[in-house]
């Protein structure tokens, strides 16, 4: 589309900071119960077990800071994107198909509305063949709607 | 996207019509960026926010989710205690590699801790990355996704548009089609119309063929039927089945009976060429017709042609017609049925068509299993697997009827497979379904006698079953309605609705043959119970009386019963009627005290038994029901006295209509005239020996029970009993001039009348001998009824004899009657118990009465004539009657007595009088027993010259008088005279007599004051003979038995003729 949207853009300006949070609040998290996978493991006694409460509660904390800053996060995710990360696929493969599918069917719009633009020069024409008399309004009927009526064909010998 | 579409267009349009629209705003303004903006195309429609999914709202979820796991995982851990405790005590650092002895299930539990945590901490830590990774995703990318899924929403829209737009020139495209006007070819038609042909037609060039004329066609046909028949009857090997043909025309025709016939033909006599199919008929109905040039005749001829090409030929073309023919009536008969669920049979008829099966459902709302009959093709290979002689067996129609779930086998439906109609079978397949119900039924009632079945093969309407009980009147007629299967009760009534919805109802229906008889039993009840009402009989007894009681008191098997009780049959007995299962019976009950138990039943009999319940019939039976009771109350009467008997019935023809049945009247009863009478031996039989007693019923004000006993006297009885008739008219005897006669005898309900009819024999047969007796001793009968015979025995002489209730005879005479002085001594020999005496038979007691009579009357007369003329001395002479054979007549003054007593001399009586004073002192009269008793002289004088008269009916015998019965009238007056000479004026005197004596006299006296002495003479005599009588009457109270006896010892003497 060659009109920029500048309702659009304000959006995502004001939306980057929540973003930008809940994405280190997220990479927390991840973080913590990564450390967790690594406690539990490599189990040591005593101090790893008090190494994972800390992580619990640290994580627990994050969560919690998670759930508040979450409601601000104005981003609407198309469910095809949410289905494509879940069977853990790159949500951009799916941003360049759709970019591609788009191109496609404007492509295909655009042949279709060519070829009915030629049909429709076409039947004028022959209208007024057939039918002389109808010629003007053929003729006021295809330019009203931005068509031209061709010349007439040679006449069959 | 370019404005170069149709669109771009369309927006530029747009784009100016709102230039144009805002004209008085931005006049004369040069292209500013607001132009710019208003030229542009719409903005895109938006797709709405709830299409996407907020990415807060999933991390939110997401945390949540994360949380609850990790607590369900710290559950979980914390739910394995041991490893927990043991991994705190351990040391530091030895938990997991030197607790090899005792923490073997510590390092267990506490790797599965561990591997809870694993797991949980690793799904959601991808779960996170995930949403790290969409968050990523959003902040990069998404509103611009959303931008591009906006533009393809459009594009989409638009693809969508130019579908419809291309859908529709379709349309208008085939549509236009019909606009079209077709270009006739006017030329050529005009030119063939007028010349009957067109130069430009290309002409094929065929050579028409000539045409055959009628005997060239003759002789063809008969040339192919003649190389038909050579070819069928040398060449071909014809199964079984296509036996029957038939050449004409030809062709070769083959006609297998009820299904089909089909035409074939041949160019060649023998097998060298196939047959050619030409023509195929169904042979049943109904059945269509094809037309030779129709769709199916040319697809059959194909397929035929084919057929007959093959190997098999002819065979081979019969299976397949065959098979298509019975297909095809399987098909008929569906579509039959199909419409006959249009018509009545709506609701209660399934038509399934399983394959090529006709399954017919009927009767569905029944309740139990279901019923059906199935029509389809049976193959009818033998099961042996062999082929029979015959040759190979051919498919036909097979019809199985299913009754209530199971197949019935042994039943022939008679299908009419040649005239299909569905109607028709299942109708038959009713009929036979309701006839096995209707047969069932009656089966299971016990009666069989009164019911009436009615069947038909092929119209279920027509079967029924008609019970009759009782009357004819009370019927019931059972069917099956045809479509429903429901049992029918008619006639319909409060009853028999009832009735039919218990046999109808889904659950737990009653059997229908118990059903019908208790319906009859109680209708026959309500019908007898409804008479009975109108009649005024009393419905007793049906709370205290059980039906058991009832059962065993009647020995049958009693459905229902009724009690009544009758006007004028007391509380004793009630009239009751039972119904069992052979109709209605009536009986008299006895019952007992307390109502709930039966003493006696005695059953009343009808003769016809099927009589219709109406009032008039129960009438009846309450008439036949007292005769009844009275027949058994008598012949137990006689049973108990031990006589003999025997009954039977009579019948009277009712006078109205002489068409109308005989109505059983009532009974006779024959009894024994000798038992009921004790005959005298020796005494002819006057009866007839037997009697009748007929019940007549009970009388409308009395209520009491009449009884007539017709006896027959024999004729010579008869004639003297006319007589004796005659004269005194009876109300209660009737007697008829042959002998006949009746006796009209009443009891009260329920008593019987044997002993009195014995009683009134027995007076009949004392009226009879009594008048038999008087007519040998020739006195004249003044008057007779049962009751009493009044008889003259002499001049102005009569008694009355009335016998009353029981043996007791009363004597009566007149005032006047001289025989006054004897009648108590004759009233006892009357009523004296006979004896028998072996000098005479003819010893009753009437007999000896009448003979006494006729001897005293003389005797007593002139003794009544003397002391009604004596005026000299009162009281004197006075009559002692010691006797009726023995008197003493006693004179005062002058004292003297004599005796009087009959004697027999050769065979005539004789009145003895004789002179007391020869007599013993002691049988003196007391006046002569006084010591030194002397008599008068002048009185022995006269005496004496008395004694020795002799006159022609009287002598004298020195000590007395002996006189002929005439006689002694005669020979008493002249004694009289004879002692009335020596009357002595003023008193005899004598000497004092005994104290004892005296006072027996002032006795006598004070008793009686008409006592012979210390009276003033001259009194009227009459008077004193009056009141004398029963005085006599009372002192000869004393020897009466004494004198009694020598009577009886005296009979022969007086009994003379």
């Amino acid at each position: 589309m060659a009109r920029p949207c500048h309702v659009a853009l304000i959006v995502v300006d004001s939306s980057t900071a929540p973003v930008a949070i809940v994405e280190a609040q997220l990479k927390d998290i991840v973080q913590n119960l990564y450390n967790l996978m690594v406690q539990s493991f490599d189990h040591r006694g005593e101090p790893t077990q008090n190494a994972i409460k800390g992580e619990i509660q640290s994580l627990v904390q994050n969560m919690v800071r998670l759930s508040q800053s979450a409601p601000s996060v104005n981003i609407d995710i198309p469910p095809e994107v949410t289905s494509y990360v879940e069977a853990s696929r790159n949500p951009d493969i799916f941003t360049r198909e759709f970019v591609e599918t788009v191109q496609r069917m404007n492509q295909m719009l655009k042949g279709r509305a060519e070829a009915y633009r030629l049909l429709q020069e076409t039947l004028a024409r022959d209208i007024i063949d057939g039918i002389p008399e109808l010629k003007d309004d053929v003729t006021k009927t295809v330019e009203a709607t931005g068509g031209k009526v061709p010349p007439p064909r040679a006449p069959v010998t | 996207m370019n404005p170069t579409g149709a669109n771009g267009s369309i927006a530029q349009r747009d784009g100016e019509a709102r230039k144009r629209s805002h004209e008085g705003k931005i006049v004369n303004g040069p292209a500013s960026i607001s132009d710019q903006v208003a030229q542009l195309p719409p903005e895109l429609v938006h797709v709405a926010a709830d299409a996407y999914h907020p990415l807060s709202k999933l991390l939110q979820r997401i945390n949540q989710e994360c949380f609850d796991q990790l607590n369900e995982v710290l559950q979980r851990m914390a739910s394995l205690p041991v490893s927990h405790q043991a991994n705190g005590a351990l040391p530091n650092g030895l938990g997991s590699h030197g607790g090899a002895s005792g923490g073997q299930e510590n390092a267990e539990s506490s790797k599965q801790k561990k591997l809870l945590m694993l797991r949980f901490a690793q799904a959601n830590r991808a779960k996170y990355i995930k949403m790290l990774v969409l968050a990523d995703w959003g902040k990069k990318s998404a509103g611009e996704i959303s931008k591009l899924i906006d533009l393809f929403a459009w594009a989409k829209e638009q693809c969508f548009d130019q579908d419809a737009v291309d859908a529709q020139m379709e349309q208008l495209k085939l549509l236009s089609a019909h606009a079209r006007q077709s270009n006739p070819d006017i030329r050529t038609a005009l030119e063939i119309l007028t010349t009957q042909k067109a130069e430009w037609l290309p002409d094929l060039g065929f050579v028409p063929p000539e045409p055959i004329s009628s005997e060239k066609a003759l002789t063809l046909l008969r040339y192919m039927d003649t190389s038909l028949t050579i070819r069928l009857t040398v060449h071909e090997k014809l199964p079984r089945h296509l036996q029957n043909w038939r050449v004409e025309s030809g062709r070769a025709t083959f006609t297998i009976e009820t299904e089909f016939e089909f035409d074939v033909m041949s160019f060649v006599e023998d097998t060298s060429d196939q047959w050619h199919f030409i023509d195929f008929r169904l042979l049943f109905s109904p059945a269509p017709v094809l037309h030779v040039d129709s769709r199916i005749m040319f697809e059959l001829k194909n397929i035929m042609d084919h057929n007959l090409a093959g190997e098999g030929g002819l065979e081979e073309c019969f299976h397949f017609l065959h098979n298509f023919t019975l297909t095809h009536k399987i098909s008929v008969l569906r579509s039959q049925a199909h419409a006959l669920l249009q018509s009545g049979w709506d609701g209660s008829l399934r038509v399934d068509s399983p394959h090529r099966q006709l399954v017919l459902s009927y009767w569905l709302d029944k309740p139990g299993k279901k019923n059906w009959i199935e029509i389809g093709i049976s193959r009818n290979k033998p099961k042996h697997g062999k082929v029979s002689w015959r040759g190979p067996s051919f498919p036909s129609l097979t019809a199985r009827w299913f009754r209530q779930g199971t197949e019935v086998k042994d039943v022939d439906l008679k299908l009419d497979w040649n005239n299909l109609s569905a109607e028709r079978i299942l109708k038959r397949v009713i009929s036979l379904h309701t006839q096995h119900l209707l047969q069932t039924t009656r089966q299971n009632m016990k009666f069989s006698t009164a019911i009436k079945a009615t069947f038909s093969d092929f119209e279920p309407a027509d079967c029924k079953l008609e019970a009759t009980m009782g009357s004819s009147a009370n019927n019931v007629t059972l069917s099956v309605e045809p479509a429903s299967g429901r049992y029918i009760l008619q006639p319909v009534n409060l009853l028999s609705a009832g009735a039919e919805n218990a046999i109808n109802r889904p659950q737990d229906a009653l059997n229908p043959s118990n059903v019908v008889t208790q319906l009859l039993a109680r209708s026959l009840l309500d019908l007898v119970h409804r008479c009975a009402q109108q009649l005024g009989w009393k419905q007793i007894g049906q709370r205290t009386l059980r039906l058991d009681v009832v059962k065993t008191a009647v020995k049958t098997e009693v459905l229902q019963f009724a009690l009544y009780s009758l006007r004028g049959w007391g509380s004793e007995w009630a009239m009751a009627v039972t119904v069992d299962a052979s109709g209605q019976s009536w009986w008299a009950f006895k019952m007992g005290t307390a109502g709930n138990n039966i003493k006696h039943v005695e059953k009343i009999n009808m003769k016809n038994s099927r009589l219709d319940i109406t009032r008039g019939t129960l009438a009846a039976i309450a008439r036949v029901a007292v005769n009844t009771l009275s027949l058994y109350v008598n012949t137990e009467e006689l049973r108990k006295r031990g006589q003999t008997y025997h009954t039977s019935d009579e019948f009277t023809r009712p006078r109205s209509t002489p068409t109308s049945q005989n109505v059983l009247r009532g009974w006779v009863l024959h009894v024994k005239t000798s038992e009921l009478l004790a005959v005298n031996p020796g005494e002819e039989e006057w009866l007839q020996p037997v009697m009748r007693v007929v019940c007549h019923g009970q009388q409308l004000q009395s209520q009491k029970v009449w009884h007539i006993a017709t006896g027959t006297m024999v004729p010579n009885v008869a004639s003297d009993m006319k007589k004796l008739m005659a004269s005194s008219p009876q109300s209660d005897f009737n007697f008829s001039d042959d002998g006949h006669f009746q006796i009209l005898l009443n009891t009260p309900f329920g008593g019987e009348i044997i002993s009195k009819l014995m009683s009134r024999l027995r007076d009949i047969d004392r009226l009879r001998s009594f008048a038999t007796i008087l007519q040998k001793r020739k006195m004249v009968l003044q008057s007779s009824s049962l009751q009493q015979v009044r008889f003259q025995y002499g001049h102005s002489l009569s008694a009355t004899v009335k016998f009353e209730a029981g043996d007791a005879v009363k004597l009566e005479f007149d005032d006047q009657n001289p025989h006054m002085r004897v009648q108590p001594f004759l009233q006892n020999m009357i009523n004296a118990p006979p004896i028998k005496s072996s000098v005479s038979g003819d010893t009753t007691n009437l007999d000896q009465f009448c003979t006494s009579l006729m001897i005293t009357r003389p005797l007593l007369s002139a003794i009544a004539t003397i002391t009604d003329s004596n005026t000299k001395s009162f009281g004197s002479p006075y009559l002692l009657v010691h006797t009726i054979n023995s008197y003493r007549l006693a004179y005062t003054n002058p004292i003297c007595s004599f005796e009087i007593r009959p004697t027999r001399k050769d065979d005539r009586v004789l009145w003895v009088i004789e002179d007391s004073e020869r007599n013993p002192i002691d049988l003196r009269p007391k006046e002569q027993r006084t010591p030194g008793f002397t008599r008068q002289e002048n009185l022995k004088a006269a005496l004496h010259g008395l004694f020795v008269k002799k006159e022609d009916r009287w002598w004298g015998v020195h000590s007395g008088i002996v006189a002929e019965i005439d006689g002694v009238r005669e020979a008493l007056k002249e004694l009289h005279a004879t002692v009335m000479t020596c009357y002595v004026e003023g008193g005899v005197k004598q000497p004092q007599p005994l104290a004892v004596n005296n006072g027996n006299q002032k006795q006598a006296k004070a008793a009686a004051p008409p006592a012979p002495t210390g009276k003033p003479n001259g009194h009227a005599p009459h008077n004193q003979n009056k009141a004398g009588g029963p005085q006599q009457r009372q002192s000869f109270k004393e020897g009466f038995n004494k004198a009694a006896n020598k009577a009886k010892a005296k009979h022969d003497v007086i009994t003379i003729d």
